[in-house]
């Protein structure tokens, strides 16, 4: 995985565990992998690794079951949570980079149906 | 846990002062980026963790030892010179540190050098730059020890060594290791550290935690470099 | 420590190898000439002289190497290694010594061997050279005595030279003309320890008779002198021992 030096690595991981649990390449329930293997696979630190799943812990998206290792949470709410708030983020950031441009409501709202009508 | 003290130490050389007046604390468990240019005082203060160098004033302790034989069990040095005779060959070598480091992993290093592309039979002497660097790697991150102290594991590797010793670092090093490693190269660096100290003429003008850093000023640990010393 | 012995001589046995074999056809060439008295033989003499040239390269080249290790360990970074070994300072003096104690005392035993078989060789051609009588046990302790002497002799001036290098590469090493410093310092510490010496030494001379050829005798030391010795070298240990344990600067 690529990461922006400029953005907190683990922000990023969870960005990304969170998008595939979104696609469901992550299933609801299913075992994470060990801290360690994951920090080997991404090629990050094991301390970043380790914030990661805590922060995960924290926000409820995974829970940990002792001795047994971190479970993506069953909780559809809690995923469905997951992909609106990831969504009002790119929401947010888009129409604020458009605004930026000096386009209105209208303006907006125009050229996102133009766009999904051309893609 | 307090791993290693620097207590205001200071290092006089005829001509300069190596290290003025520094502090610093290494906690256990993590990887520290010491970074600076040269001249900072980085390879000195080093020497000094590793045993070769006297402070000329203040004191140094690892797990509250002073350095001497106790703290050598536990400190893994690379220098950044080449500290293996020309002679040996590199299984010799591996022989070499598992005779002098009851810590070493044999098998370890069997395992790391054969990753790394080394052939045994080569003799020290007939090794390039990068090959070097991945033999002394190697050999240091094969012992179970609880500080490594790396300087400059990159310098004057090509780039797909130096990969290769990052991915060896990162896979060396556990939760209940804990690194220094030095550089003046951030980029390759950025991913996994944990802490960064940065020196300037002996002594630490910022330290902290990279992540915290990045969310704190929007910024990589490159370009932070950057900026502590762009009057330098 | 010991592990400080295997790598020193690993490295080296070629060079042991080879001085062994000259050693011995130096031998076997003196033996055959001795049988067949050859006298004045251009070719032998010239052959005999260039094995004596290289016995004796060998000889000062395993000086001069011994100094060198200390050397090499003190000045180059090969050195680093085994400064950031878990061993003490007096464990690593302790190694280098002993292997080149090891070292004397091999090519001393070697060489006795080889002059026991020259003699077996040669009583076999000249039985008259028997030596019949007993030989009186003064006379092998006092080549004992002697060897010891010169042994002692040889480690005293090494760690003489060994603490002014380890002097320039600790407490010296930040100081300016350091290097002159420790030079001085050695010559002073030669002048002491060489004064010290010849006046115990001229303090317990003895003369010791032997009744085998007549009215021999020979002049010999007695115990006290070598512990004087063993005094000095400990001294000249201890003080590197400390230097290179505490205070080194490489």
């Amino acid at each position: 995985m690529d990461f922006d030096a400029r953005i907190p690595i683990y922000f990023q991981i969870i960005e990304k565990i969170k998008k595939e649990i979104i696609l469901g390449k992550l299933q609801r329930g299913e075992k994470l992998p060990s801290v360690r293997s994951m920090a080997s696979e991404l090629k990050v630190n094991v301390n970043t690794m380790q914030r990661v799943y805590q922060e995960l812990e924290r926000e409820g998206i995974t829970f940990t079951q002792r001795g047994t290792g971190s479970f993506v949470t069953e909780d559809n709410g809690m995923i469905q949570k997951i992909k609106d708030d990831m969504a009002q983020g790119l929401i947010k950031s888009f129409v604020e980079g458009m605004k930026e441009l000096g386009f209105d409501r209208e303006g907006i709202i125009e050229n996102v149906n133009e766009y999904i009508e051309e893609a | 846990m307090e791993l290693l003290k620097v207590e205001n130490v200071t290092k006089k050389y005829i001509t300069k002062k190596a290290l003025e007046n520094m502090n610093m604390t290494i906690e256990e468990g993590k990887i520290y980026g010491l970074l600076g240019p040269n001249g900072s005082g980085k390879t000195t203060l080093m020497k000094m963790i590793a045993g070769l160098i006297q402070p000329s004033s203040g004191k140094i302790e690892i797990m509250e030892k002073k350095i001497g034989k106790e703290s050598k069990q536990m400190v893994s040095y690379m220098p950044t010179s080449n500290h293996l005779p020309k002679w040996m060959k590199i299984e010799q070598c591996i022989g070499y540190y598992d005779d002098y480091f009851e810590d070493f992993d044999r098998e370890k290093a069997k395992e790391l050098i054969d990753f790394m592309g080394l052939k045994e039979n080569l003799k020290v002497g007939a090794l390039s730059t990068g090959m070097l660097g991945r033999l002394k790697l190697s050999l240091v991150l094969s012992r179970n020890a609880k500080l490594y102290v790396l300087d400059e594991p990159l310098n004057g590797i090509d780039p797909i060594s130096r990969e290769k010793i990052m991915q060896t670092i990162l896979n060396a090093c556990q939760e209940e290791n804990t690194v220094i490693i030095s550089s003046h190269l951030v980029k390759e660096l950025e991913t996994i550290l944990d802490e960064v100290i940065f020196l300037e003429k002996g002594n630490v003008v910022l330290s902290g935690n990279a992540e915290n850093f990045r969310i704190e000023k929007g910024m990589s640990m490159d370009e932070l470099y950057r900026e502590v010393y762009k009057d330098a | 420590m010991l592990k400080i012995i295997k790598y020193e001589w690993m490295h080296r046995f070629k060079f042991f190898l080879a001085g062994f074999v000259v050693c011995i056809l130096l031998n076997i060439e003196l033996v055959r000439n001795i049988i067949n008295k050859n006298q004045g033989h251009q070719g032998t003499i010239l052959y005999v002289g260039i094995l004596i040239a290289l016995a004796f390269a060998f000889g000062i080249g395993l000086g001069i190497d011994h100094i060198r290790r200390m050397y090499k360990s003190l000045f180059t970074e090969e050195g680093y290694f085994l400064f950031t070994t878990p061993l003490s300072g007096y464990g690593i003096l302790g190694g280098k010594l002993i292997t080149i104690i090891l070292e004397c005392l091999g090519i001393t035993f070697l060489g006795g061997i080889l002059f026991f078989i020259d003699y077996k060789i040669l009583l076999n051609r000249f039985p008259e050279i028997e030596i019949t009588s007993e030989i009186p046990a003064e006379i092998v302790i006092n080549l004992f005595k002697f060897f010891m002497l010169i042994l002692f002799g040889y480690i005293t001036l090494l760690l003489m030279i060994y603490l002014a290098m380890v002097l320039a590469r600790s407490i010296f090493s930040a100081v300016r003309y350091g290097k002159l410093l420790s030079f001085i310092f050695f010559i002073m510490i030669a002048q002491v320890v060489g004064k010290i010496t010849s006046y115990i030494g001229k303090a317990t001379e003895t003369v010791v008779y032997v009744e085998m050829y007549g009215d021999a005798h020979f002049p010999t030391v007695t115990n006290e002198y070598f512990l004087l010795q063993i005094c000095i070298v400990g001294a000249l240990f201890m003080i590197t021992g400390y230097l290179i344990d505490r205070k080194i600067n490489i």
